[in-house]
């Protein structure tokens, strides 16, 4: 695919994030999607696919007086009055807002439609894991000694990880920084406060050698992408040409499940997208001017910099320093606060900040970036995904 | 032998004192929860193996439970079951006063009065209690 070919992303919608906003998803997933719908200057008649990520589903499912409590496309279709609907794709699984792009991307070549609607919604009710046996299944093997959270598995790959390389936990803390001071700069992050080193370190260990400031915290929103295949950018779209999706690869780790997954440790679904992400593209990672690297914990940012070929093993204590220490330290890495600091979005907040640079929308003088090119990523251990989007 | 729970199986195993896990009949490679065919040859007869006693350390965290009362420091212990093959399995990690180090040298015991279904002690070999 050339960047003529590549299909655009023409609107995007944002329900905005909130610790418990006590709105529906249903209610989040309209208001995103009619506002991308909107900056996309089409009518909610011409989108004839959506693509929802309704992993919520067979956790709880509520209703209230706005509907169901959850967000598929049927209920989309349904509520915007779109009456022509040829493609729909509902995941439950995978790399989330990317793997919907993906298959969007696939739909296009099939000419299966041409303009997809995608949405993505987060509810900020915590899951509830397991904490007493009877443990079914895998879980019975893990759960009775502790590995029960998310964060636990997580702390097993982190340490693992860190050790392998030689890093030093400050490194960790220096991404949760960078993240810190790009998020007191953006308005709607919802972690501010200015951090420092000795702050980070003072925080409560979780699971070692992952902090609670390592992780991502939960919180309700939606966003919403209209993807359009290159041919019929509609004229209105207000993004126009400015956000094309050079390329977008997803990957799975090697084993089934959290529970059975070391074989391969440390590497992770990380490894597996990003093995081959640049070839065949005249792109290099070096010309990459911003990155915006999944974090929804610390450790993945490392990760994903050393596997994309960004930031060499040898190098990346300084560069992460480098960017804990200034906004001027380039490229660019996460210049909305990410998961860390801005909130737990599974990706689609990465995504919409890439979008807005590249458009130009960023108003704050501090965080925008001129660009042409913007590396994204989504996940690390389970699913990941990376995406290279440009200016057309 | 994978019966409806082969899950109940293992632990029954365990809790006799008896560490193992399923191998293909096929290829002999072990397989790590249970899984209907093997992952390398896709037979669906499995037998079961005895794991040695010692391992090695891939990977260890320290979590405090829920109200904070304990530290636990759940590991996952890679064992060799021949020449060819490893398997994995999650365990105590013993206190020590060493700091535990990425493929150090385990003695893997089973503690059969355990409750709650975690039998499996991993301490690091030459460690003082």
């Amino acid at each position: 695919m050339t960047s003529a070919e590549a299909p655009a992303i023409v609107g995007l919608g944002v329900a905005p994030l909130h610790p418990q906003s006590g709105r529906s998803a249903g209610q989040m997933a309209l208001q995103a999607a009619t506002a991308a719908i909107k900056d996309a200057g089409l009518q909610a008649t011409d989108i004839d696919g959506i693509a929802t990520m309704s992993r919520d589903r067979g956790l709880v499912v509520s209703f209230d007086e706005y509907g169901v409590d959850l967000c598929d496309p049927l209920y989309l279709g349904q509520s915007l009055g779109i009456s022509t609907m040829r493609w729909s794709l509902d995941l439950a699984s995978g790399a989330d807002a990317f793997s919907a792009i993906q298959a969007a991307v696939h739909a296009f070549s099939a000419m299966a439609c041409d303009n997809v609607l995608i949405v993505t919604t987060m509810k900020s009710r915590r899951r509830q894991f397991p904490q007493v046996p009877p443990f079914a299944g895998d879980r019975r093997f893990v759960a009775p000694y502790g590995l029960r959270r998310p964060v636990d598995f997580a702390a097993l790959y982190a340490q693992r990880y860190m050790r392998e390389r030689r890093f030093s936990s400050k490194l960790l803390g220096h991404v949760v920084l960078n993240n810190r001071r790009w998020a007191s700069l953006t308005p709607g992050a919802l972690q501010r406060e200015p951090l420092t080193i000795e702050e980070y370190f003072d925080d409560r260990v979780v699971a070692d050698p992952l902090r609670r400031l390592d992780c991502d915290t939960p919180v309700d929103g939606a966003y919403a992408f209209v993807l359009t295949r290159q041919a019929s950018i509609p004229s209105m779209s207000s993004l126009g040409r400015s956000c094309l999706v050079e390329r977008v690869r997803t990957g799975v780790g090697p084993g089934h499940g959290i529970e059975s997954f070391w074989a391969e440790l440390p590497s992770t679904a990380i490894h597996h997208t990003a093995h081959e992400f640049w070839e065949g593209l005249e792109i290099a990672p070096a010309d990459a001017q911003l990155l915006q690297i999944y974090d929804g914990f610390s450790f993945l940012v490392p990760q994903w910099l050393e596997a994309l070929e960004i930031v060499p093993t040898a190098g990346m204590e300084v560069f992460m320093a480098e960017h804990a220490a200034s906004t001027d330290a380039f490229p660019r890495l996460n210049t909305f606060g990410g998961s860390l600091s801005h909130g737990r979005a599974h990706g689609a907040n990465h995504i919409a900040e890439a979008i807005a640079q590249l458009a130009g929308r960023v108003s704050e003088p501090e965080r925008a970036t001129a660009c042409d090119h913007v590396l994204v990523t989504f996940g690390g251990i389970l699913s990941a995904a990376a995406m290279l989007l440009s200016r057309g | 032998m994978m019966g409806s729970a082969p899950s109940d199986l293992l632990s029954r195993e365990m809790s006799a004192g008896r560490l193992r896990v399923f191998a293909c009949d096929q290829c002999g490679r072990p397989q790590h929860p249970p899984r209907p065919f093997c992952p390398a040859c896709s037979d669906s007869q499995w037998h079961l193996v005895d794991l040695p006693a010692e391992a090695t350390l891939v990977s260890w965290t320290e979590i405090w439970d829920r109200d904070r009362s304990q530290l636990v420091r759940p590991a996952i212990a890679r064992f060799a079951v021949d020449h060819h093959h490893t398997v994995d399995l999650v365990g105590w990690l013993e206190p020590s006063a060493r700091e535990p180090e990425l493929d150090a040298s385990l003695q893997v015991l089973l503690d059969t009065e355990a409750q709650g279904g975690a039998p499996v002690r991993l301490r690091l070999t030459g460690a003082e209690m």
